[in-house]
Protein backbone atom coordinates (compact mmCIF):
# COMPACT_ATOMS: atom_id res chain seq x y z
CA UNK A 1 0.00 0.00 0.00
CA UNK A 2 2.87 2.31 0.82
CA UNK A 3 4.46 1.54 -2.51
CA UNK A 4 1.14 2.21 -4.22
CA UNK A 5 0.97 5.68 -2.73
CA UNK A 6 4.59 6.56 -3.26
CA UNK A 7 4.84 9.78 -5.23
CA UNK A 8 5.73 9.46 -8.89
CA UNK A 9 6.60 13.13 -9.02
CA UNK A 10 7.68 15.38 -6.15
CA UNK A 11 7.98 19.08 -6.82
CA UNK A 12 9.70 21.07 -4.09
CA UNK A 13 9.83 24.85 -3.93
CA UNK A 14 10.04 25.00 -7.68
CA UNK A 15 10.41 28.27 -9.54
CA UNK A 16 10.65 28.85 -13.26
CA UNK A 17 11.56 32.25 -14.65
CA UNK A 18 12.06 33.39 -18.20
CA UNK A 19 13.99 36.30 -19.59
CA UNK A 20 11.31 38.23 -21.46
CA UNK A 21 13.56 40.92 -22.87
CA UNK A 22 12.28 43.84 -20.82
CA UNK A 23 12.61 41.85 -17.63
CA UNK A 24 12.32 38.47 -15.94
CA UNK A 25 8.92 36.79 -15.91
CA UNK A 26 8.30 34.23 -13.18
CA UNK A 27 5.82 31.75 -14.58
CA UNK A 28 5.97 29.29 -11.67
CA UNK A 29 6.77 30.66 -8.24
CA UNK A 30 7.81 28.45 -5.32
CA UNK A 31 5.45 25.58 -6.06
CA UNK A 32 5.48 22.28 -4.24
CA UNK A 33 3.25 19.31 -5.02
CA UNK A 34 3.15 15.52 -5.25
CA UNK A 35 1.57 13.30 -7.85
CA UNK A 36 0.89 9.72 -6.81
CA UNK A 37 -0.06 6.58 -8.70
CA UNK A 38 -3.70 6.05 -9.54
CA UNK A 39 -4.73 9.63 -8.85
CA UNK A 40 -5.84 12.19 -11.43
CA UNK A 41 -5.10 15.75 -10.41
CA UNK A 42 -6.65 18.70 -12.21
CA UNK A 43 -4.61 21.89 -12.38
CA UNK A 44 -6.98 24.80 -12.78
CA UNK A 45 -6.20 28.43 -13.35
CA UNK A 46 -6.78 31.37 -15.64
CA UNK A 47 -4.88 31.84 -18.86
CA UNK A 48 -1.26 32.84 -18.23
CA UNK A 49 -1.28 31.60 -14.64
CA UNK A 50 1.59 29.16 -15.24
CA UNK A 51 -0.38 25.92 -15.67
CA UNK A 52 1.41 24.73 -18.78
CA UNK A 53 4.81 25.80 -17.45
CA UNK A 54 4.23 23.74 -14.31
CA UNK A 55 3.09 20.84 -16.47
CA UNK A 56 6.28 21.23 -18.56
CA UNK A 57 8.42 21.16 -15.41
CA UNK A 58 6.68 18.03 -14.14
CA UNK A 59 6.96 16.36 -17.55
CA UNK A 60 10.72 16.97 -17.92
CA UNK A 61 10.12 19.41 -20.77
CA UNK A 62 11.64 22.32 -18.86
CA UNK A 63 14.25 22.55 -16.15
CA UNK A 64 13.37 24.65 -13.07
CA UNK A 65 15.21 27.89 -12.31
CA UNK A 66 15.15 26.99 -8.62
CA UNK A 67 13.88 24.08 -6.55
CA UNK A 68 13.74 20.43 -7.49
CA UNK A 69 11.54 18.11 -9.50
CA UNK A 70 12.03 14.45 -8.61
CA UNK A 71 10.65 11.79 -10.90
CA UNK A 72 10.46 8.43 -9.12
CA UNK A 73 13.28 9.64 -6.90
CA UNK A 74 15.48 11.01 -9.70
CA UNK A 75 16.18 14.72 -9.60
CA UNK A 76 15.39 15.95 -13.11
CA UNK A 77 17.97 18.74 -12.83
CA UNK A 78 20.65 16.02 -12.77
CA UNK A 79 19.59 14.82 -16.21
CA UNK A 80 20.90 16.18 -19.49
CA UNK A 81 18.70 16.79 -22.54
CA UNK A 82 19.21 13.27 -23.89
CA UNK A 83 18.27 11.67 -20.58
CA UNK A 84 15.19 13.88 -20.18
CA UNK A 85 14.15 12.94 -23.73
CA UNK A 86 14.55 9.27 -22.92
CA UNK A 87 12.57 9.71 -19.70
CA UNK A 88 9.70 11.36 -21.58
CA UNK A 89 9.77 8.60 -24.19
CA UNK A 90 9.60 5.77 -21.67
CA UNK A 91 7.85 7.07 -18.55
CA UNK A 92 5.71 10.08 -19.45
CA UNK A 93 2.54 10.11 -21.53
CA UNK A 94 1.49 13.45 -23.00
CA UNK A 95 -1.86 14.64 -24.34
CA UNK A 96 -1.89 18.11 -25.88
CA UNK A 97 -4.51 20.78 -26.44
CA UNK A 98 -4.87 19.58 -30.01
CA UNK A 99 -4.40 15.91 -30.80
CA UNK A 100 -1.20 16.83 -32.70
CA UNK A 101 -1.28 13.68 -34.80
CA UNK A 102 0.93 13.21 -37.84
CA UNK A 103 -1.52 13.78 -40.70
CA UNK A 104 -0.13 11.23 -43.15
CA UNK A 105 -0.08 8.35 -40.63
CA UNK A 106 -3.06 6.22 -39.70
CA UNK A 107 -4.45 6.22 -36.17
CA UNK A 108 -2.60 3.00 -35.33
CA UNK A 109 0.64 4.29 -36.87
CA UNK A 110 0.36 7.53 -34.88
CA UNK A 111 -0.03 5.57 -31.67
CA UNK A 112 2.76 3.11 -32.52
CA UNK A 113 5.11 5.95 -33.52
CA UNK A 114 6.11 6.74 -29.93
CA UNK A 115 6.98 3.09 -29.35
CA UNK A 116 9.94 3.65 -31.62
CA UNK A 117 11.11 6.57 -29.49
CA UNK A 118 11.16 4.24 -26.48
CA UNK A 119 12.97 1.48 -28.35
CA UNK A 120 9.94 -0.79 -28.65
CA UNK A 121 9.96 -3.28 -31.54
CA UNK A 122 7.75 -2.19 -34.46
CA UNK A 123 5.51 -5.26 -34.30
CA UNK A 124 5.01 -5.00 -30.54
CA UNK A 125 4.26 -1.28 -30.79
CA UNK A 126 1.77 -1.89 -33.56
CA UNK A 127 -0.08 -4.62 -31.69
CA UNK A 128 -0.13 -2.59 -28.44
CA UNK A 129 -1.42 0.41 -30.43
CA UNK A 130 -4.27 -1.65 -31.87
CA UNK A 131 -5.11 -3.02 -28.42
CA UNK A 132 -5.26 0.49 -26.93
CA UNK A 133 -7.37 1.79 -29.82
CA UNK A 134 -9.76 -1.10 -29.31
CA UNK A 135 -9.98 -0.29 -25.58
CA UNK A 136 -10.85 3.29 -26.53
CA UNK A 137 -13.49 2.04 -28.98
CA UNK A 138 -11.49 3.05 -32.01
CA UNK A 139 -10.63 -0.43 -33.23
CA UNK A 140 -12.64 0.06 -36.40
CA UNK A 141 -10.95 3.38 -37.07
CA UNK A 142 -7.34 2.24 -36.62
CA UNK A 143 -6.51 2.52 -40.30
CA UNK A 144 -8.07 5.96 -40.71
CA UNK A 145 -5.92 9.03 -41.05
CA UNK A 146 -6.46 11.99 -38.66
CA UNK A 147 -8.33 13.92 -41.35
CA UNK A 148 -10.94 11.15 -41.42
CA UNK A 149 -11.53 11.28 -37.65
CA UNK A 150 -13.63 13.68 -35.57
CA UNK A 151 -11.98 15.97 -32.98
CA UNK A 152 -13.06 13.67 -30.14
CA UNK A 153 -11.75 10.60 -31.94
CA UNK A 154 -8.46 12.33 -32.59
CA UNK A 155 -8.07 13.13 -28.88
CA UNK A 156 -8.83 9.50 -28.06
CA UNK A 157 -6.05 8.48 -30.47
CA UNK A 158 -3.79 10.96 -28.63
CA UNK A 159 -4.72 9.33 -25.29
CA UNK A 160 -3.90 5.91 -26.74
CA UNK A 161 -0.56 7.34 -27.93
CA UNK A 162 0.14 8.68 -24.44
CA UNK A 163 -0.56 5.27 -22.91
CA UNK A 164 1.44 3.19 -25.39
CA UNK A 165 4.62 3.03 -23.34
CA UNK A 166 2.74 2.34 -20.10
CA UNK A 167 3.80 5.63 -18.56
CA UNK A 168 4.25 6.30 -14.85
CA UNK A 169 2.87 9.79 -15.40
CA UNK A 170 0.11 10.94 -17.74
CA UNK A 171 0.03 14.66 -18.48
CA UNK A 172 -2.78 16.35 -20.36
CA UNK A 173 -2.54 19.99 -21.38
CA UNK A 174 -6.03 21.43 -21.93
CA UNK A 175 -7.11 18.32 -23.84
CA UNK A 176 -10.71 19.49 -24.09
CA UNK A 177 -10.00 23.02 -25.33
CA UNK A 178 -11.20 22.32 -28.86
CA UNK A 179 -14.04 19.97 -27.99
CA UNK A 180 -17.66 20.62 -27.08
CA UNK A 181 -18.70 20.00 -23.46
CA UNK A 182 -19.97 16.46 -24.02
CA UNK A 183 -16.94 15.29 -25.93
CA UNK A 184 -14.63 17.14 -23.52
CA UNK A 185 -16.24 15.35 -20.63
CA UNK A 186 -15.79 11.98 -22.39
CA UNK A 187 -12.12 12.71 -23.00
CA UNK A 188 -11.50 13.58 -19.32
CA UNK A 189 -13.38 10.44 -18.37
CA UNK A 190 -11.05 8.43 -20.57
CA UNK A 191 -8.00 10.14 -19.08
CA UNK A 192 -9.25 9.38 -15.58
CA UNK A 193 -10.00 5.81 -16.60
CA UNK A 194 -6.51 5.42 -18.02
CA UNK A 195 -4.96 6.78 -14.83
CA UNK A 196 -7.03 4.52 -12.59
CA UNK A 197 -6.75 1.36 -14.68
CA UNK A 198 -3.07 1.69 -15.53
CA UNK A 199 -2.16 2.91 -12.01
CA UNK A 200 -0.16 5.88 -13.19
CA UNK A 201 -0.11 9.42 -11.83
CA UNK A 202 -2.15 11.92 -13.80
CA UNK A 203 -2.15 15.69 -14.12
CA UNK A 204 -4.60 17.47 -16.35
CA UNK A 205 -4.43 21.18 -17.03
CA UNK A 206 -7.72 22.92 -17.64
CA UNK A 207 -9.43 26.23 -17.10
CA UNK A 208 -12.87 24.59 -17.09
CA UNK A 209 -14.00 23.95 -13.51
CA UNK A 210 -16.75 21.53 -14.57
CA UNK A 211 -14.21 19.38 -16.46
CA UNK A 212 -11.88 19.60 -13.44
CA UNK A 213 -14.57 18.23 -11.17
CA UNK A 214 -14.08 14.82 -12.82
CA UNK A 215 -10.57 14.63 -11.33
CA UNK A 216 -9.71 13.08 -7.96
CA UNK A 217 -8.08 16.28 -6.70
CA UNK A 218 -8.03 19.88 -7.89
CA UNK A 219 -5.09 22.27 -7.61
CA UNK A 220 -5.53 25.94 -8.36
CA UNK A 221 -2.78 28.16 -9.67
CA UNK A 222 -2.73 31.94 -9.93
CA UNK A 223 0.21 34.09 -10.96
CA UNK A 224 2.46 31.06 -10.81
CA UNK A 225 1.55 30.09 -7.22
CA UNK A 226 -0.67 27.28 -6.00
CA UNK A 227 -3.55 28.71 -4.00
CA UNK A 228 -5.94 27.07 -1.60
CA UNK A 229 -9.02 25.96 -3.29
CA UNK B 1 13.23 22.12 -62.55
CA UNK B 2 16.48 23.64 -61.27
CA UNK B 3 18.26 20.33 -61.59
CA UNK B 4 16.83 19.93 -65.09
CA UNK B 5 18.28 23.34 -65.95
CA UNK B 6 21.62 22.48 -64.32
CA UNK B 7 21.82 19.13 -66.06
CA UNK B 8 20.90 20.72 -69.40
CA UNK B 9 23.63 23.34 -68.97
CA UNK B 10 26.15 20.72 -67.89
CA UNK B 11 25.13 18.40 -70.73
CA UNK B 12 25.44 21.22 -73.23
CA UNK B 13 28.84 22.24 -71.85
CA UNK B 14 30.04 18.65 -71.93
CA UNK B 15 28.84 18.03 -75.48
CA UNK B 16 30.33 21.32 -76.73
CA UNK B 17 33.61 20.57 -75.01
CA UNK B 18 33.79 17.04 -76.32
CA UNK B 19 32.78 18.16 -79.79
CA UNK B 20 35.66 20.62 -79.86
CA UNK B 21 38.37 18.54 -78.30
CA UNK B 22 37.76 14.96 -79.43
CA UNK B 23 40.62 14.96 -81.94
CA UNK B 24 43.22 15.43 -79.19
CA UNK B 25 41.43 13.45 -76.48
CA UNK B 26 41.25 10.43 -78.78
CA UNK B 27 45.05 10.19 -78.78
CA UNK B 28 47.19 8.19 -76.40
CA UNK B 29 49.71 11.03 -76.11
CA UNK B 30 51.21 13.21 -73.39
CA UNK B 31 52.84 16.21 -75.10
CA UNK B 32 52.03 18.24 -78.22
CA UNK B 33 54.69 20.34 -79.98
CA UNK B 34 53.65 23.36 -82.08
CA UNK B 35 55.73 25.92 -83.93
CA UNK B 36 55.92 29.06 -81.82
CA UNK B 37 53.94 31.29 -84.22
CA UNK B 38 51.03 28.84 -84.19
CA UNK B 39 50.18 29.89 -80.61
CA UNK B 40 49.13 26.37 -79.72
CA UNK B 41 46.66 26.21 -82.63
CA UNK B 42 46.61 22.85 -84.38
CA UNK B 43 45.28 24.32 -87.64
CA UNK B 44 48.19 26.77 -87.83
CA UNK B 45 50.99 24.61 -86.57
CA UNK B 46 53.83 23.73 -88.90
CA UNK B 47 56.87 22.20 -87.26
CA UNK B 48 59.95 21.20 -89.26
CA UNK B 49 60.22 17.49 -89.90
CA UNK B 50 63.83 17.35 -88.63
CA UNK B 51 62.68 18.76 -85.30
CA UNK B 52 60.05 16.06 -85.07
CA UNK B 53 62.61 13.38 -85.80
CA UNK B 54 65.06 14.92 -83.35
CA UNK B 55 62.46 15.04 -80.57
CA UNK B 56 62.65 11.28 -80.30
CA UNK B 57 66.11 11.67 -78.74
CA UNK B 58 65.08 14.05 -75.98
CA UNK B 59 65.12 12.59 -72.48
CA UNK B 60 61.76 11.17 -71.44
CA UNK B 61 60.35 10.95 -74.98
CA UNK B 62 58.99 7.54 -75.81
CA UNK B 63 57.44 7.82 -79.24
CA UNK B 64 56.75 10.67 -81.68
CA UNK B 65 54.08 11.05 -84.34
CA UNK B 66 52.70 13.83 -86.53
CA UNK B 67 49.25 15.29 -86.51
CA UNK B 68 48.10 17.89 -89.01
CA UNK B 69 44.67 19.41 -89.49
CA UNK B 70 42.99 21.30 -92.29
CA UNK B 71 39.33 22.30 -92.63
CA UNK B 72 37.75 21.06 -95.82
CA UNK B 73 34.56 19.52 -97.17
CA UNK B 74 33.45 16.00 -97.93
CA UNK B 75 30.79 14.82 -100.37
CA UNK B 76 28.67 12.29 -98.51
CA UNK B 77 25.63 10.31 -99.67
CA UNK B 78 23.49 13.04 -98.04
CA UNK B 79 25.39 15.97 -99.51
CA UNK B 80 28.39 18.14 -98.80
CA UNK B 81 29.55 18.31 -95.17
CA UNK B 82 32.18 20.50 -93.57
CA UNK B 83 34.84 18.28 -92.02
CA UNK B 84 38.31 18.53 -90.55
CA UNK B 85 40.88 16.48 -92.38
CA UNK B 86 43.41 14.95 -89.99
CA UNK B 87 46.72 13.75 -91.34
CA UNK B 88 48.29 11.35 -88.88
CA UNK B 89 51.24 9.01 -88.85
CA UNK B 90 50.09 5.44 -88.28
CA UNK B 91 51.23 3.36 -85.32
CA UNK B 92 52.39 6.46 -83.45
CA UNK B 93 50.84 8.51 -80.61
CA UNK B 94 49.04 10.47 -83.36
CA UNK B 95 46.82 7.50 -84.09
CA UNK B 96 43.27 7.72 -82.69
CA UNK B 97 42.51 5.13 -80.02
CA UNK B 98 38.76 5.23 -80.47
CA UNK B 99 38.30 2.96 -83.48
CA UNK B 100 34.86 1.35 -83.26
CA UNK B 101 34.51 -0.30 -86.67
CA UNK B 102 36.81 -1.33 -89.50
CA UNK B 103 40.44 -0.23 -89.42
CA UNK B 104 42.67 2.82 -89.61
CA UNK B 105 44.60 3.74 -92.75
CA UNK B 106 48.34 3.16 -92.69
CA UNK B 107 51.05 5.34 -94.21
CA UNK B 108 51.27 4.86 -97.97
CA UNK B 109 47.52 4.30 -98.45
CA UNK B 110 46.52 7.55 -100.16
CA UNK B 111 42.97 6.52 -101.06
CA UNK B 112 41.91 5.26 -97.63
CA UNK B 113 40.35 7.05 -94.66
CA UNK B 114 38.79 6.40 -91.26
CA UNK B 115 36.03 8.84 -90.35
CA UNK B 116 34.25 9.98 -87.22
CA UNK B 117 31.00 8.18 -86.40
CA UNK B 118 29.26 11.58 -86.65
CA UNK B 119 29.36 11.09 -90.44
CA UNK B 120 27.03 8.10 -90.11
CA UNK B 121 24.26 10.66 -89.62
CA UNK B 122 25.12 11.85 -93.15
CA UNK B 123 24.66 8.37 -94.58
CA UNK B 124 28.33 7.39 -94.64
CA UNK B 125 28.95 3.65 -94.32
CA UNK B 126 32.02 1.39 -94.52
CA UNK B 127 33.19 1.08 -98.11
CA UNK B 128 31.65 4.39 -99.20
CA UNK B 129 33.81 6.77 -101.19
CA UNK B 130 34.06 10.37 -100.02
CA UNK B 131 35.23 13.21 -102.23
CA UNK B 132 37.43 15.56 -100.21
CA UNK B 133 37.72 19.24 -101.14
CA UNK B 134 35.82 18.46 -104.34
CA UNK B 135 38.67 16.56 -105.96
CA UNK B 136 40.33 13.83 -103.87
CA UNK B 137 38.46 10.58 -103.39
CA UNK B 138 38.98 8.32 -100.37
CA UNK B 139 37.37 5.05 -99.35
CA UNK B 140 36.01 4.78 -95.82
CA UNK B 141 37.60 1.75 -94.14
CA UNK B 142 36.91 2.55 -90.50
CA UNK B 143 34.94 4.58 -87.97
CA UNK B 144 36.36 6.30 -84.92
CA UNK B 145 34.22 7.83 -82.17
CA UNK B 146 34.54 10.96 -80.08
CA UNK B 147 37.15 12.48 -82.38
CA UNK B 148 35.45 15.64 -83.65
CA UNK B 149 37.23 18.99 -83.84
CA UNK B 150 35.43 22.30 -83.30
CA UNK B 151 32.09 20.47 -83.68
CA UNK B 152 33.09 19.12 -87.10
CA UNK B 153 33.45 15.43 -87.97
CA UNK B 154 37.00 14.34 -88.73
CA UNK B 155 38.41 12.35 -91.64
CA UNK B 156 41.64 10.58 -90.70
CA UNK B 157 44.09 10.07 -93.56
CA UNK B 158 47.84 9.46 -94.00
CA UNK B 159 49.99 12.65 -93.74
CA UNK B 160 50.63 12.95 -97.48
CA UNK B 161 46.89 13.09 -98.23
CA UNK B 162 46.61 15.92 -95.70
CA UNK B 163 49.57 17.70 -97.37
CA UNK B 164 47.94 17.57 -100.80
CA UNK B 165 44.53 18.72 -99.58
CA UNK B 166 46.27 21.47 -97.64
CA UNK B 167 47.97 22.66 -100.83
CA UNK B 168 44.71 22.77 -102.76
CA UNK B 169 42.96 24.57 -99.88
CA UNK B 170 45.75 27.07 -99.34
CA UNK B 171 47.80 27.14 -102.56
CA UNK B 172 49.68 30.23 -101.37
CA UNK B 173 51.27 28.12 -98.63
CA UNK B 174 52.80 25.79 -101.21
CA UNK B 175 53.77 22.17 -100.68
CA UNK B 176 56.38 21.94 -98.00
CA UNK B 177 57.54 18.40 -97.61
CA UNK B 178 59.80 19.27 -94.70
CA UNK B 179 56.94 20.66 -92.59
CA UNK B 180 54.50 18.63 -90.55
CA UNK B 181 51.57 19.94 -88.48
CA UNK B 182 52.25 19.27 -84.83
CA UNK B 183 54.46 16.67 -83.22
CA UNK B 184 52.62 14.39 -80.85
CA UNK B 185 54.67 12.68 -78.17
CA UNK B 186 54.09 9.81 -75.82
CA UNK B 187 56.48 10.09 -72.91
CA UNK B 188 58.24 7.23 -71.20
CA UNK B 189 56.18 5.80 -68.29
CA UNK B 190 58.35 7.41 -65.59
CA UNK B 191 58.63 10.81 -67.29
CA UNK B 192 56.66 13.92 -66.34
CA UNK B 193 54.96 15.45 -69.42
CA UNK B 194 55.61 19.00 -68.17
CA UNK B 195 59.32 18.33 -67.80
CA UNK B 196 59.52 16.61 -71.18
CA UNK B 197 57.76 19.58 -72.80
CA UNK B 198 60.24 21.96 -71.17
CA UNK B 199 63.16 19.82 -72.34
CA UNK B 200 61.89 19.90 -75.93
CA UNK B 201 61.49 23.67 -75.85
CA UNK B 202 65.04 23.96 -74.51
CA UNK B 203 66.37 21.66 -77.21
CA UNK B 204 64.69 23.21 -80.27
CA UNK B 205 64.27 26.84 -81.23
CA UNK B 206 60.93 28.20 -82.41
CA UNK B 207 58.73 25.49 -80.93
CA UNK B 208 56.22 25.44 -78.12
CA UNK B 209 55.68 22.13 -76.34
CA UNK B 210 52.85 21.62 -73.86
CA UNK B 211 51.19 18.71 -72.05
CA UNK B 212 48.19 17.30 -73.90
CA UNK B 213 45.63 18.83 -71.50
CA UNK B 214 47.06 22.29 -72.09
CA UNK B 215 46.86 21.74 -75.84
CA UNK B 216 43.23 20.67 -75.41
CA UNK B 217 42.46 23.85 -73.44
CA UNK B 218 44.15 25.93 -76.17
CA UNK B 219 41.69 24.78 -78.84
CA UNK B 220 39.78 27.94 -79.88
CA UNK B 221 36.84 28.67 -77.60
CA UNK B 222 37.38 25.72 -75.29
CA UNK B 223 38.81 27.63 -72.35
CA UNK B 224 36.24 30.46 -72.51
CA UNK B 225 33.48 27.94 -73.03
CA UNK B 226 34.58 25.91 -70.01
CA UNK B 227 34.80 28.98 -67.79
CA UNK B 228 31.46 30.34 -68.97
CA UNK B 229 29.61 27.10 -68.42
CA UNK B 230 31.37 26.47 -65.11
CA UNK B 231 30.09 29.84 -63.89
CA UNK B 232 26.58 29.09 -65.19
CA UNK B 233 26.46 25.63 -63.65
CA UNK B 234 27.94 26.93 -60.37
CA UNK B 235 25.35 29.70 -60.29
CA UNK B 236 22.49 27.30 -60.86
CA UNK B 237 23.85 25.02 -58.12
CA UNK B 238 24.10 28.06 -55.81
CA UNK B 239 20.49 28.99 -56.66
CA UNK B 240 19.57 25.38 -55.94
CA UNK B 241 21.17 25.65 -52.48
CA UNK B 242 19.26 28.87 -51.88
CA UNK B 243 15.94 27.42 -53.01
CA UNK B 244 16.46 24.26 -50.95
CA UNK B 245 17.33 26.47 -47.98
CA UNK B 246 14.16 28.51 -48.38
CA UNK B 247 12.04 25.42 -48.98
CA UNK B 248 13.33 23.73 -45.86
CA UNK B 249 13.07 26.91 -43.82
CA UNK B 250 9.42 27.11 -44.88
CA UNK B 251 8.90 23.43 -44.15
CA UNK B 252 10.44 23.73 -40.69
CA UNK B 253 8.49 26.89 -39.82
CA UNK B 254 5.25 25.36 -41.03
CA UNK B 255 5.82 22.17 -39.05
CA UNK B 256 7.40 23.74 -35.99
CA UNK B 257 4.58 22.61 -33.73
CA UNK B 258 4.88 19.06 -35.06
CA UNK B 259 8.62 18.96 -34.35
CA UNK B 260 7.95 20.32 -30.85
CA UNK B 261 5.24 17.72 -30.27
CA UNK B 262 7.49 14.89 -31.39
CA UNK B 263 10.31 16.19 -29.18
CA UNK B 264 7.89 16.39 -26.25
CA UNK B 265 6.80 12.82 -26.92
CA UNK B 266 10.40 11.69 -26.61
CA UNK B 267 11.78 11.82 -30.16
CA UNK B 268 15.55 12.35 -29.98
CA UNK B 269 16.97 15.40 -31.78
CA UNK B 270 19.06 13.18 -34.03
CA UNK B 271 15.96 11.32 -35.19
CA UNK B 272 14.22 14.54 -36.25
CA UNK B 273 17.35 15.81 -38.02
CA UNK B 274 17.81 12.46 -39.74
CA UNK B 275 14.16 12.46 -40.80
CA UNK B 276 14.51 15.88 -42.39
CA UNK B 277 17.81 14.91 -43.97
CA UNK B 278 16.24 11.79 -45.47
CA UNK B 279 13.42 13.94 -46.85
CA UNK B 280 16.03 16.21 -48.43
CA UNK B 281 17.94 13.29 -49.94
CA UNK B 282 14.75 11.71 -51.30
CA UNK B 283 13.76 15.06 -52.79
CA UNK B 284 17.24 15.36 -54.31
CA UNK B 285 17.07 11.85 -55.77
CA UNK B 286 13.66 12.49 -57.32
CA UNK B 287 14.83 15.84 -58.69
CA UNK B 288 17.99 14.27 -60.12
CA UNK B 289 16.01 11.45 -61.71
CA UNK B 290 13.40 13.82 -63.12
CA UNK B 291 16.05 16.28 -64.30
CA UNK B 292 18.04 13.50 -65.97
CA UNK B 293 15.01 12.10 -67.75
CA UNK B 294 13.96 15.60 -68.85
CA UNK B 295 17.42 16.44 -70.17
CA UNK B 296 17.75 13.09 -71.93
CA UNK B 297 14.39 13.67 -73.63
CA UNK B 298 15.36 17.22 -74.53
CA UNK B 299 18.61 16.00 -76.10
CA UNK B 300 16.53 13.87 -78.46
CA UNK B 301 14.33 16.68 -79.68
CA UNK B 302 16.78 19.56 -80.02
CA UNK B 303 18.20 20.20 -83.51
CA UNK B 304 21.51 18.51 -84.43
CA UNK B 305 23.15 21.93 -84.50
CA UNK B 306 22.70 22.15 -80.74
CA UNK B 307 25.04 19.64 -79.18
CA UNK B 308 23.35 18.34 -76.05
CA UNK B 309 24.32 15.03 -74.59
CA UNK B 310 23.90 13.73 -71.06
CA UNK B 311 26.58 11.27 -70.01
CA UNK B 312 26.67 9.36 -66.72
CA UNK B 313 29.81 11.16 -65.42
CA UNK B 314 28.04 14.51 -65.96
CA UNK B 315 24.97 13.26 -64.08
CA UNK B 316 27.31 12.04 -61.33
CA UNK B 317 29.14 15.35 -61.10
CA UNK B 318 25.95 17.43 -61.07
CA UNK B 319 24.44 14.90 -58.66
CA UNK B 320 27.27 15.30 -56.16
CA UNK B 321 27.28 19.11 -56.50
CA UNK B 322 23.52 19.30 -56.06
CA UNK B 323 23.61 16.91 -53.09
CA UNK B 324 26.17 19.15 -51.41
CA UNK B 325 23.96 22.15 -52.28
CA UNK B 326 20.96 20.34 -50.76
CA UNK B 327 22.83 19.56 -47.54
CA UNK B 328 24.28 23.09 -47.32
CA UNK B 329 20.91 24.65 -48.16
CA UNK B 330 19.07 22.61 -45.57
CA UNK B 331 21.71 23.00 -42.85
CA UNK B 332 20.09 26.11 -41.33
CA UNK B 333 16.74 24.34 -41.19
CA UNK B 334 18.39 21.26 -39.72
CA UNK B 335 19.94 23.39 -36.97
CA UNK B 336 16.54 24.86 -36.18
CA UNK B 337 14.98 21.42 -35.96
CA UNK B 338 17.82 20.21 -33.74
CA UNK B 339 17.16 23.12 -31.40
CA UNK B 340 13.40 22.59 -31.22
CA UNK B 341 12.18 23.25 -27.70
CA UNK B 342 9.86 20.42 -26.59
CA UNK B 343 8.13 22.79 -24.18
CA UNK B 344 6.84 24.71 -27.21
CA UNK B 345 4.32 21.91 -27.64
CA UNK B 346 2.45 23.22 -24.59
CA UNK B 347 -0.52 25.54 -24.98
CA UNK B 348 0.66 28.61 -23.09
CA UNK B 349 3.95 28.59 -24.90
CA UNK B 350 5.75 30.66 -22.24
CA UNK B 351 9.02 32.18 -23.60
Amino acid sequence: MMAEERAVVEVEACTKSFDAGAGVVTAVDDVSLELVRGELVALVGPSGSGKSTLLSLVGALLAPTAGTVRFEGTDLTDLDDRQRTALRATRVGLVFQTAALVPFLTAAENVALVGGFAGMATGAARSRAEQLLTELELGARKDHRPGQLSGGEQQRVAIARAMLNEPRLLLADEPTAHLDRQRGSQVIELVAQAVHEHRCAGLVVTHDERIASQADRILRIEDGRLVDG
Amino acid sequence: MLLFLTLTLAGLADALDRGSTGVLRSLDADVVVFNEEARLQLLRSRVPRPMMLGAAFVDGVGQVGTLALVPTSAETPNGRVRVTLVGFSATTPAEPTTLVEGRLPVDGEPGIAAVDVALRAHGVRLGDRLVLAGEREVEVVGFVEDSTFLQQPTVWVPPDVWARVQVSAFPEAGFAEQLVGAAVIRTRPSADPGEVAAAIEAEFDGVRAVPLQEAVSAIPGVDVQRRTFTVLVAMSVAVLALVVGLLFALLVTERRSRWATLRALGAPRQLLVATLLVQGVVLWMLALLGGSIGTALLSRVVPDAMPLDLRLPVVGLVGVASLVATVVGSSVALRRVARTDPAAAMSEGVR
